[in-house]
């Protein structure tokens, strides 16, 4: 007996567009998930230092700011003292150990840093560790 | 099927082979990109490297500079500049009415609190008055009582009796217990009504007495003095005509209390309630305006606190208080009519709305925090307003003691009051129940007399201190610092003026109603004379002469026992405020100094005071005072005469001060 030509072609589904939208796809998130950080950082130019330790990057830090002329900045966001006050003590309240990363310009009043440093130490804050530039680090 | 297993295959390894790739690629990218990945063996001398620096630090300002230039005048069409422009301002009008409608809701919490104070003054001088008019008619009521009693027993009287009109006493005693339920009603509840009609029947019966003779004999006499006691009730519940007001003012506060309501002006309202289609300027206009109205209100609270405590009247304490001031600014660029038409307008704009964005923000924390004060001290004032049961008053009235009497290195112990009045407050939630407080209440002459049993006396050893004090604010008792430790962390701000009166600390000034970091406010003026002094003392401050100055917080750490106040001038008002914080509940032993004069409050409740001009020592005066659980405030109010102004703050444990 024999059977006709047209029952033995079998209808295909073809992969390829499938496989390309999913790796497009994988590709897409892949990039867009490491290039979303929060930006936290504000434009400061930071102190020198030759004795500085090296800490590994912290990306949960949580950073205070101070620009030349004093002002404060919280998580890269201007910030009054009566905020900052609060900010600290609810971090105080809920997470004591996190890390606080001060940025503070070269140029900033010692004063300002003095009292971040201050309201730090009087709310329990004391994870603190201060961005400065090595000279010796950053060129090697 | 094989096929499409081959073709799948096929299709996945060249994907894996082109993100190996691009992931080499990517990764060599990066280290080329990053100089800090690369290993670069240049080496410079210090100065050419700081050279270099500088030169590319310069280049890529004057890049920034024109890239900016070039930017801000790029053209915008108009559909696409109003198109940003409305994006811009959409996403911020949200956050900022969200902003105002808590600002609204506070505003609304501090109203109420004015118009409760308001009320209280208005009922006080009510009470006043009406004591004032009552007194002569309480004067003629008790001898008309007597006289009613006395013409009954007259009347009875077989022979006596004649000389009275017959069934005149019956008349009188009807009307006399008709007065006496209308004294019941007023008990009751208060009604201008039956005030009225309880001060008629009063007077009606004082008439209708007077017109009477008694007669003068022996008999008479003696019988008078037999019926005497039963007027007394009579002449008691006359007597609670005087107490009545009191009660009176008691009660409708109690209701005007409960009744108290906060309406905002309708054009505000009408802009709070309906901003979908209102311009940013249009609500930084209306947070302007709530602003001012807060203010009002703030400063309608202080001068009925001040009316309270002086027992003046509000107008006279509104003048000596000095208004509160507006921190928002008016933004000129909010209220540019056209589109923007290049890129640095449209800049300018953004900028204006977010600066409109971060005054409201500022409104709204201090808008919330005189919410928390407010809440905090919402039971303390409504103490202070009502005398009869106030510690605060007995706390007060110890400090004047206090100042007056106490002998050198003699401590005032006010420890126990401050406890109970924490725990009255309810800001106090370690500290023990009010068991102690429930005995005094309402008997603020007990408060008064609540002093340590006996009289204990402190002899500091001040070169020994002086060397071995510590700066500290945080106590535990497991802390290995024992001794004496003096506070060096101090926020301060000033001066006012107080023309040299070392003794005006009933005058309230902002920093006594709340503590704002970012508050700004008027101080003294700056007179050449200063600038004189400041010459010769060779600083430079900045001042417009014949101004008043811009007063600000200032954050001081001293590196001594003796704090200096910042920009000292002589006749001057300063105020430093620092908290401390205890790991548990605890009394301590403070040790306050200060050029001149000065008062401390801790956590609110005044503990010390001293006037007049008086030089800097170490052991001025001693406290024992109570510390709640948590973190504490210290407020301290200095007042300065001629030249130095400082101030020290030792805090040591009671048993620890072996001299004590």
């Amino acid at each position: 007996m024999r059977l006709s030509q047209a029952n033995n072609n079998k209808i295909e589904v073809s992969m390829a567009p499938m496989i390309d939208a999913v790796f497009l796809l994988l590709i897409f998130f892949l990039v867009a998930t490491m290039m979303k950080k929060e930006d936290k950082d504000i434009e400061i130019t930071p102190p020198e230092s030759i004795s500085a330790i090296k800490k590994p990057a912290d990306d949960k830090a949580v950073v205070v700011g101070i620009s030349q002329t004093g002002e404060f900045f919280y998580e890269g966001r201007p910030a009054s003292v009566n905020l900052l006050h609060q900010e600290l003590r609810d971090l105080s309240a809920s997470e004591p150990d996190r890390q606080i990363r001060l940025d503070a310009d070269a140029q900033a009043p010692f004063n300002s840093v003095v009292q971040v440093m201050d309201i730090c130490q009087f709310r329990g804050l004391q994870n603190v560790v201060i961005r400065t530039y090595d000279e010796k680090y950053n060129r090697k | 099927m094989k096929n499409i297993t081959a073709n799948s295959l096929s299709r996945i390894r060249k994907w894996c082979w082109l993100t190996a790739t691009l992931m080499v690629f990517g990764g060599l990218a990066m280290i080329y990109l990053i100089p800090s990945l690369r290993y670069n063996q240049l080496e410079f001398s210090r100065e050419e490297a700081e050279t270099r620096t500088q030169e590319v630090r310069e280049r890529a300002e004057a890049i920034r500079e024109q890239q900016k230039k070039e930017r801000a005048e790029r053209q915008l069409s108009e559909a696409h500049a109003r198109e940003l422009t409305e994006e811009i301002e959409k996403k911020e009008r949200q956050e900022i009415t969200r902003q105002l409608q808590n600002v609204r809701e506070v505003y609304e919490k501090l109203e109420a609190e004015r118009l409760q104070k308001l009320e209280h003054v208005e009922n006080r001088s009510l009470a006043e008055r009406l004591n004032k008019q009552l007194e002569p008619l309480r004067r003629d009521m008790e001898r008309t009582l007597e006289k009613i009693d006395d013409l009954e027993w007259l009347e009875a009287d077989k022979d006596l009796g004649k000389q009275v009109p017959e069934g005149f006493a019956e008349s009188l005693q009807k009307d006399r217990k008709k007065f006496e339920e209308l004294l019941e009603q007023l008990d009751e509840g208060y009604n201008k009504d039956t005030l009225d009609e309880v001060m008629d029947a009063a007077k009606s019966l004082v008439e209708k007495t007077s017109a009477v003779e008694l007669p003068q004999n022996k008999a008479f006499d003696a019988r008078r003095r037999q019926i005497l006691w039963a007027a007394r009730d009579s002449l008691n519940k006359a007597n609670e005509l005087i107490d009545a007001p009191d009660q009176i003012t008691a009660e409708q506060n109690a209701k005007t209390n409960e009744n108290a309501q906060a309406t905002l002006p309708e054009p505000i309202a009408e802009t709070l309630e309906q901003t979908d289609n209102k311009s940013i300027a249009e609500l930084h206009d209306a947070a302007q305006q709530l602003e001012q109205l807060i203010n009002e209100s703030i400063d309608g609270s202080r001068a009925a606190e001040l009316a309270m405590r002086q027992g003046t009247d509000i107008e006279s304490a509104r003048t000596k208080l000095i208004p509160s001031e507006s921190q928002m600014s008016d933004i000129p660029a909010l209220r540019a009519p056209d589109t923007p038409t290049t890129l640095g307008e449209l800049d300018q704009r953004k900028e204006a709305v977010n600066e409109a964005a971060r005054q409201v923000s500022q409104l709204n924390q201090r808008a919330n925090q005189m919410a928390q004060q407010l809440n905090s001290n919402q039971s303390r004032d409504s103490a202070t307003m009502s005398p009869s049961t106030s510690l605060n008053q007995a706390l007060q009235n110890r400090l004047h003691k206090a100042s007056s009497e106490s002998q050198p290195g003699e401590v005032q112990d006010v420890s126990a009051l401050m406890r109970m009045a924490m725990s009255q407050s309810g800001s106090d939630s370690s500290g023990p129940e009010g068991q102690e407080y429930r005995n005094i209440e309402g008997s603020p002459e007990s408060a008064n007399d609540f002093s340590p049993d006996s009289k204990q006396v402190v002899n500091l050893d001040g070169i020994n201190i002086t060397a071995n004090a510590l700066p500290g604010r945080r106590f535990s008792a497991s802390s290995s610092r024992q001794g004496w430790l003096y506070l060096d962390t101090w926020y301060v701000i000033g001066p006012w003026d107080n023309d040299g009166d070392l003794r005006s600390f009933d005058i309230p000034l902002p920093p006594e109603s709340e503590i704002n970091f970012d508050g700004a406010y008027t101080g003294k003026v700056y007179t050449p004379q200063h600038a004189r002094q400041d010459s010769e003392q060779g600083i430079i401050r900045g001042y417009t002469l014949n101004e008043p100055r811009t007063l600000r917080w200032n954050f001081i750490q001293s590196d001594s026992i003796r704090t200096m106040v910042p920009d000292e001038v002589s006749n001057a008002t300063y105020y430093l405020h620092t908290d401390i914080y205890f790991e548990e509940a605890r009394d301590m032993l403070i040790a306050i100094g200060s050029d001149d004069s000065a008062k401390v409050w801790i956590n609110g409740f005044p503990v010390w005071q001293d006037s007049g001009q008086s030089r800097w020592a170490l052991g001025e005066h001693f406290n024992k005072v109570y510390f709640k659980q948590g973190y504490n405030s210290i407020l301290v109010r200095l007042e300065n005469g001629p030249q130095r102004c400082e101030l020290s703050f030792l805090i040591c444990p009671p048993e620890i001060n072996k001299a004590y």
